[in-house]
């Protein structure tokens, strides 16, 4: 009898340190920076978004990104409005989120390697399964991401209205760059 | 014995699911760990002009708005009409600046009635997406000049005498992404008495609405009310029904309305028809409003 219960104290703390080891291979960057460009001959759009979130859990190579439309700021303030209220419609889909995992990554290794990332981006109500290389830099526990893809607009049913399609490019260019620091 | 099973197996489901939840919620651990940020509700109307009235928003620090009115109407005749389309057109050409995102000032002048006017307009108070301030405030004060006669309107001699103020208090909520309504207590003060009124002051009170119908249109109505005057002689209340198609930098503003002028005073004191499909009653008006971003934003490095 008291073998059993002193049995079952021992598995609720091995299962509490498996809890808080998770956390300890968790990095975070709380001020990452998404920007995006659509160059067409018409005009170039340009925004960026410097309060991306995003967590590596450093055990499972799995990376997860959150990011909201209203934080991206534009040049031109009324390309701003438009992008929330006409295209990407923020009101009823408010955020981007990434959900991933980087591919082989050796999060042990010093220094500066190059992975490639594949996951699933949920934005506009619409999932989509991308992928993407990236540079990833190992600085003693300290990680910087990097890299650029492109997504296509079509991808994510953003409409444009066929007055304004030669304004806005069809491909968008999308770069990114995160500092991770632990997760306490 | 089978109590201490069941013991460690729901010990055991505990703490699997606890690390399941740890594994899989990420997510919101990332949406927990986001600062709250503070968001001004965006886009109540589409352009700071309803139709002929102002709304409650305003342009973003730096920009120039400018302003091409045109109003068409027929007059009242007797035979065939030997005009081309229509008979009368009125243009207003007007230039707004906003100084800052909630401050912006504006001149402009109609050809139909030679009404010079400005306006500064606030904004005190903006409504919030998290629901703490419902509704926003804006503060509009607008100057008229009067420099000729026009339908009744009979250009008083000394130059304080040819002023108009109106002084307007908008308050509008965006209900949801489509509807937004707006009330705007106004009340203007006229130098001069014209078309056979005795006062000289005015309590008026505006009312607006949009209906959004597609990503980039809006059906908007407007009317003014003004208290204490029997319509006809004195002049009708100005109503507006029309759609704003906003196409990148620039909205068109496509409405019927009875109203000829373009600033506010003369606009709700000095209607001189009542809005119908009699002759004369009914205009059509096309506004396009272009926006220049005169100052461009830096962006966060």
């Amino acid at each position: 009898m008291k073998r059993l219960v002193n049995t079952i104290i021992i598995m609720f703390l091995l299962l509490h340190f498996g809890v808080s080891a998770q956390s300890d291979s968790r990095v975070i960057s709380r001020q990452g920076q998404v920007s995006f460009f659509s160059y067409t001959s018409v005009e170039n759009i340009e925004a960026t978004n410097n309060l991306v979130s995003s967590i590596i859990e450093t055990s499972s190579n799995k990376i997860v990104v959150d990011m909201l439309m209203r934080a991206f700021v534009f040049k031109k303030a009324l390309m701003e409005e438009h992008f929330n209220e006409s295209y990407v419609e923020s009101d009823i889909y408010p955020k981007l989120t990434f959900v991933g995992e980087i591919i082989a990554f050796e999060a042990k290794t010093k220094g500066p390697q190059t992975k490639i990332i594949k996951g699933i981006m949920d934005f506009h109500g619409i999932k989509k399964e991308i992928e993407f290389k990236t540079k990833i830099e190992n600085l003693n526990g300290n990680y910087v991401l990097e890299g650029d893809f492109e997504v296509s607009v079509s991808d994510f049913n953003i409409k444009i209205p066929s007055l304004l399609a030669p304004n806005i490019a069809k491909e968008i260019k999308v770069m990114f760059r995160f500092e991770y620091i632990p997760y306490e | 014995m089978n109590k201490i099973k069941f013991l460690i197996l729901t010990i055991h489901i505990f703490g699997l699911s606890q690390l399941a939840v740890a594994q899989d919620d990420l997510l919101q651990l990332l949406e927990d760990e986001r600062p709250k940020s503070l968001l001004y509700t965006m886009a109540t109307f589409k352009t700071n002009r309803i139709a002929i009235g102002h709304s409650i928003e305003t342009r973003k620090k730096g920009i120039l708005q400018l302003h091409l009115g045109t109003r068409y109407w027929n007059i009242p005749l007797e035979g065939r009409r030997t005009s081309f389309l229509v008979d009368r057109v009125s243009v207003r050409f007007g230039a707004e600046y906003a100084f800052t995102d909630l401050f912006t000032g504006e001149l402009g002048i109609n050809s139909f009635d030679g009404v010079i006017n400005s306006s500064l307009k606030y904004r005190v108070l903006r409504q919030q997406d998290n629901g703490k301030v419902p509704l926003g405030i804006t503060l509009v004060q607008s100057t008229s000049l009067f420099t000729r006669n026009f339908s009744g309107v009979q250009l008083p001699g000394s130059f304080s005498e040819r002023l108009l103020f109106t002084q307007q208090a908008i308050f509008a909520r965006k209900f949801n992404r489509n509807l937004s309504l707006q009330i705007a207590p106004t009340y203007i003060h006229s130098n001069s008495q014209q078309l056979n009124f005795e006062e000289k002051d005015f309590f008026v009170l505006g009312l607006g609405g949009r209906y959004r119908i597609g990503n980039h249109t809006e059906l908007v109505s407007e009317y003014h009310f003004v208290a204490g005057r029997e319509e006809g002689v004195q002049g009708f209340n100005p109503y507006s029904f029309g759609l704003n198609w906003e196409i990148g930098d620039t909205t068109m503003q496509f409405f019927l309305t009875n109203a000829k002028s373009f600033d506010e005073a003369t606009t709700i004191l000095y209607t001189p028809n009542n809005f119908n499909f009699n002759d004369g009653g009914l205009h059509l008006g096309v506004n396009v409003i272009y926006v220049l971003h005169l100052k461009k934003r830096q962006l966060p490095k």
